[in-house]
């Protein structure tokens, strides 16, 4: 079964604190459900599917647990590229092992190569890209 | 800000190589209405989705691999993209399947 690919929480929270606030289907909320633990906090976690309707997605957000959005990868990477202009992408290693390695540019370009697979090597070009904005308060 | 979809002539393509996960965001009709409910597997219907997801489905399930690089100007900017094929070894049995399926890609380029 293929799914989208949401976002990590490590993820999810810098995206956050780079001020990424869009509307997205899934939220990271504060659960006792066990489901994800940050080992930094030693918090739980779990993402919750948000319908998407308005007033259903308002009642979500307006949840004292949420901890940050959860978009998926692809929403993520729109909103460097159309916000902050930078662009990442990943593509396959054609002529070695066919790992996929992982480009972004903003203001330098900088490459890394070696994943197994496409979303990994976009999770880390996201997160990468992210630690190059300035933290918003 | 919202995930891009695809648009009802990729829809119809896409089912005619048997495109059938469904991933709830809707589904065309005949006339090329989007409807925002589930798929019932309609035979005149077309499943609706996220270009990354039509994109994670070629990738695992036809080792073709999609993606689109940005080209910039002298003054470092963006103004166009590009994109780029690439379908997997072992996905292939023969010079003439692989190039069977650039000869149908390139000619799906031209407008």
């Amino acid at each position: 079964m293929i799914e989208e690919e949401l976002i990590g929480l490590e993820t999810a929270i810098l995206a956050k604190e780079k001020g990424f606030n869009e509307r997205t289907l899934y939220v990271y909320k504060e659960t006792f459900a066990h489901d994800i633990e940050d080992h930094h906090t030693g918090n739980e976690y779990h993402n919750e599917y948000v319908p998407p309707r308005p007033s259903y997605y308002d009642y979500f957000t307006e949840h004292d647990h949420e901890v940050c959005k959860a978009p998926t990868q692809s929403l993520l990477q729109r909103w460097l590229r159309e916000v902050h202009n930078i662009h990442c992408w990943v593509s396959p290693e054609t002529y070695l092992n066919f790992n996929y390695h992982y480009f972004m540019t903003g203001g330098y370009t900088h490459m890394k190569d070696g994943f197994p697979t496409y979303e990994i090597a976009m999770e880390e070009a996201l997160k990468e890209s992210l630690k190059t904005l300035k933290t918003i308060k | 800000m919202k995930e891009e979809l695809i648009t009802f002539e990729t829809a119809v393509l896409a089912k005619s190589f048997g495109f059938d996960q469904n991933p709830s965001y809707g589904f065309y009709e005949k006339t090329g209405k989007l409807w925002w409910s589930e798929w019932q597997n309609g035979k005149e219907d077309y499943i609706c989705c996220t270009q990354s997801f039509l994109q994670r489905w070629l990738r695992e399930t036809r080792g073709i691999e999609v993606w689109v690089t940005p080209l910039f100007n002298k003054e470092y900017k963006v103004n166009w993209f590009y994109i780029t094929l690439y379908q997997h070894p072992n996905f292939l049995c023969s010079y003439e399947e692989a190039l069977e399926l650039g000869l149908y890609n390139a000619l799906k380029t031209i407008k």
